[in-house]
């Protein structure tokens, strides 16, 4: 483990993080599924701790890539003292990132800062509104190692900025992305992350979130790749009258098996909340939906809500959907639902005598399904979701 | 307010009286294989039984205590009494022939009158034993059988052999074991083909001894085409020291028969209440849990039933109240095991004065199993700051040809509604008694009436004092 930090040959803070992080790691063990919420997905059938670093080659050619907007390297920025992000929001990254070492969600979050080959820092200073698109790219690859890479957005006060993240990782090995994201007071951030790896791909994504006095933050999540896939998005409505989306869609297929937990976690007043997650299961695969809904004895005014809905489309295909509520006060209007079924036979009939075949019938209804969930994307990526389920789809049924 | 309003209910827990412990046989404090072949040995058992008891100690012994839930960290299984026998004479069929002090205890409850009134039988169970079990006579020429558990093993043993144990197997979690081990007590119910018990039976488990455990067992069977709808209620007196209830109740609803069981648990707050409750629904039967947990310190009690025969349907209608120090973990399971299956959850919870309710469900419909529907709905009031309400539902969906939905609220009592009923002259605490029995008006409609009446008098103690 020293070998590869020190092949990393990067800026002394970072250097020093990483053996903060070092002790932790040795001394906390992988998930396992006495935990509820690693109950139904099971690590141990992978060795993780047997799975390789990547070499500096392959690092080289298949770290993730910066696409467009201001996302630096962490390393760079220290190198350039103060010229690419200011040395108050560095410290304050480090502090977050040392925040995240002391109490990590799992042993994942202390592995994921242990090894990433990159951590990447969106600064978006206070007051400035960016229309552009910040975009992370990541085409990972290898056999039998892990990639690891990080990511915190700081979006500084009344600041607006929109980030996507990318993973299109190929052959066998694991994936992990852990992000921060502090949306301070009166800041809106929207982070787009979509998986499209491929079904050798055992892909991890772990995201925080912190977010501030009457901001905002819509975070996206789509899976649509990965054969094996476990990400948590955890965010505590920290700041009074802040406001929080959380979307998702996944779309699974083959073998594969996906597991979602969600967290809006209210700690402070007249915050409110909606998670709304959707997802298709073809094939035999399965999916997990774990959302809650934590509210605090302080968080007074909460309005929060939650909301899966699934469609099995055959036989062998599995949907768990566990949509939970923790209240510890008495003002608050909290709601969940879940709805799980198979595609309408009335809606397909309709179409049908409308001259689509079934075939195209089930997809525009698929499609459909997810429409509300797709308007709030980057155009691009919009476009990009509804052609991998067409394709996806395609010669099927 | 809080402290006020606790002592108000501690003096109005009506049921809180004992008397002086009077038993003629209790085994020592304690459980080990000793004990175990002590209870069996008092009951003169079979072999078979006193195996079987033995087989469920090893299990108990071996099985983790859950690690979810109520905080059991509390409980001490060498500080409880595990049997106390309150007399010699076995139980009667004429109050009458009752013990003086044990059927003042069960007049005060007021169970002959009751009796008399509205029930088709009725059992009543004093610590460790059932002192008196009678059922009409026209039913009983029909062949229905209503008596205790040990009664049967005696008369009826192949009945007993057939599905004793078979629902819920010794081995199916802690308690169950604990139970399947120590049972003494309950009620074993068998309606025949064809028959339908028109009004009510009722058993009604009293706890008299301090620091004890109760475990009584319940098997109904209810054959083809049959209904009977059965009741049990329960409390207890208040000590400084917990006692534990763990019962195992077992319904088997053949082909065709309906099978309504509801429980007010009223134990008093010091009781452990960790109860397994399952049932099975073959073909085009139906079985009903009514669940009603008002009393005890920590409750855990899931009533399951396994839709095994095309066309079953299963209900589970839960309330819970927790009030002060009380931890009510309740809800229900059902699994869709067959085509053409329907079942329905509702829960209703209130917490007050810090108590924390918690709804944990699970819903599974097994792969391969077409034409499923499961509603579930839980709605959850608080009533205070210092309360808490947690939902819990788990639905494991394993086939794709169903309709499973399911939705949970939790609020407080509504402000614009208090508004509106005091505009029209009401106070505002009897006004938030209204919308109080109005949010658990569905399930108390599913009660019969005296029941029903019961409820919202314990529902309107356990609300004094605490709004306006």
């Amino acid at each position: 483990m020293t070998d590869y930090i020190n092949s990393l040959d990067e800026h002394q803070r970072i250097a020093d993080l990483r053996k903060r992080v070092l002790g932790a790691f040795e001394k906390s063990s992988w998930p396992k599924t006495d935990e509820e919420e690693w109950r139904r997905t099971d690590l141990s059938v992978f060795d993780l701790d047997d799975l390789g670093t990547p070499d500096a080659e392959l690092r080289e050619k298949t770290g993730a890539e910066i696409k467009h907007g201001r996302i630096h390297r962490l390393n760079d920025v220290l190198n350039c003292s103060g010229e690419l992000i200011p040395p108050a929001v560095v410290d304050r990254i480090f502090t977050e990132l040392e925040r995240m070492a002391d109490n990590p969600a799992n042993r994942i979050t202390l592995w994921n800062l242990l090894q990433s080959e990159e951590i990447f820092v969106l600064h978006v200073p206070r007051g400035t509104d960016d229309k552009e698109l910040h975009e992370l790219c990541w085409h990972s690859l290898g056999e039998d190692v892990s990639r690891h890479a990080t990511v915190v957005v700081v979006a500084e006060e009344m600041s607006s900025a929109r980030i996507a993240i990318r993973m299109k990782g190929m052959s066998g090995h694991l994936q992990t992305m852990g992000a921060v994201y502090l949306v301070d007071d009166g800041a809106k951030l929207g982070v787009s992350v979509l998986q499209e790896s491929s079904d050798e791909v055992l892909a991890l994504y772990q995201a925080e979130a912190r977010v501030g006095r009457d901001a905002r933050l819509l975070h996206f999540e789509g899976i649509l790749g990965g054969g094996f896939v476990k990400n948590r998005v955890e965010v505590g409505l920290a700041g009074s009258g802040s406001d929080l989306v959380l979307d998702g869609l996944y779309f699974t297929d083959g073998e594969q098996h996906v597991d979602l937990r969600t967290v809006q976690h209210h700690q402070a007043e007249h915050a409110s909340s909606r998670t709304y997650y959707k997802g298709v299961m073809k094939d035999e695969s399965e999916a997990v939906f774990q959302g809650l809904i934590e509210v605090n004895h302080e968080a007074r005014g909460t309005d929060a809500y939650l909301t899966n809905n699934n469609l099995i489309l055959n036989d062998g295909a599995k949907a768990d959907s566990i949509p939970s509520l923790n209240i510890k006060t008495d003002d608050v209007k909290c709601s969940h639902g879940s709805t799980t079924g198979r595609i309408d036979e009335e809606q397909i009939y309709y179409l049908q005598c409308r001259g689509f075949t079934r075939k195209e019938a089930e997809e525009m209804l698929i499609i459909g399904f997810f429409e509300d969930l797709l308007h709030n994307l980057p155009g691009n990526m919009q476009d990009d979701v509804r052609q991998q389920i067409h394709r996806r789809l395609k010669g099927s049924f | 307010m809080s402290s006020e309003a606790s002592t108000v209910q501690i003096d109005d827990y009506k049921y809180g009286f004992s008397f002086p412990d009077k038993s003629v046989f209790k085994t020592r404090k304690g459980l080990d294989e000793q004990v175990v072949r002590e209870i069996s040995h008092a009951k003169n058992e079979p072999e078979w039984m006193t195996e079987f008891r033995l087989q469920s100690l090893k299990a108990f012994r071996e099985k983790d205590m859950p690690n979810w839930g109520a905080d059991l960290s509390d409980i001490d299984f060498d500080e409880f009494v595990y049997y106390a026998k309150p007399t010699d004479e076995g139980q009667k069929r004429n109050w009458d022939d009752v013990p003086q002090e044990i059927k003042e205890t069960y007049e005060r409850l007021g169970i002959p009158e009751a009796e008399q009134k509205y029930l088709a039988g009725v059992g009543a169970q004093y610590d460790s034993e059932m002192v008196y079990h009678n059922i009409r006579e026209d039913l009983e020429k029909q062949g229905v059988i209503f008596t205790s558990p040990e009664e049967a093993v005696e008369k009826y043993p192949e009945l007993v052999k057939k599905y004793f144990g078979t629902i819920i197997p010794y081995t199916d979690n802690k308690f169950a074991a604990l139970n399947s081990a120590v049972w003494s007590g309950g009620s074993f119910v068998y309606v025949p083909k064809g028959v339908k018990v028109d009004i009510p039976i009722q058993a009604y488990f009293r706890i008299n001894s301090e620091s004890f455990g109760q475990f009584e067992r319940t098997l109904i069977i209810a054959d083809e085409g049959s209904f009977v709808h059965y009741i049990e209620g329960c409390t207890a007196p208040i000590y400084s020291t917990d006692s534990l209830h763990s019962a195992v109740v077992e319904i088997i609803a053949l082909e065709g028969a309906r099978v309504r069981y509801s429980t007010i648990q009223n134990w008093s707050n010091d009781i452990y209440n960790l109860v397994t409750k399952r049932a099975v629904a073959y073909k085009n039967a139906t079985v009903e849990w009514v669940d009603g947990n008002l009393g005890s310190k920590r409750t855990m009690k899931y009533p399951a039933i396994h839709l095994l025969g095309e066309g079953a349907h299963g209900e589970v209608l839960s309330i819970a109240f927790a009030g002060e120090k009380q931890e009510q973990d309740t809800g229900g399971k059902i699994v869709h095991a067959a085509d053409h299956t329907s079942s329905v959850i509702t829960s209703k919870s209130i917490s007050k004065d810090g108590g924390i309710s918690s709804y944990r469900g699970l819903i599974r419909i097994q792969e391969g199993v077409r034409g499923a529907k499961s509603n579930v709905v839980c709605d959850a009031l608080i009533l205070d700051p210092d309360s808490v309400s947690n939902t819990y539902p788990y639905m494991e969906i394993d086939a794709p040809d169903v309709s499973m939905e399911h939705e949970a609220r939790v609020s407080k009592i509504s402000e614009e509604q208090l508004f509106y009923l005091m505009s029209r002259g009401f106070s505002e605490g009897e006004a938030a008694m209204m919308i109080v029995n109005g949010f658990l008006d569905p399930l108390v409609k599913q009660l019969p009436m005296e029941y029903a009446i019961e409820l919202n008098r314990l529902i309107e103690l356990e609300m004094e004092g605490s709004v306006g």
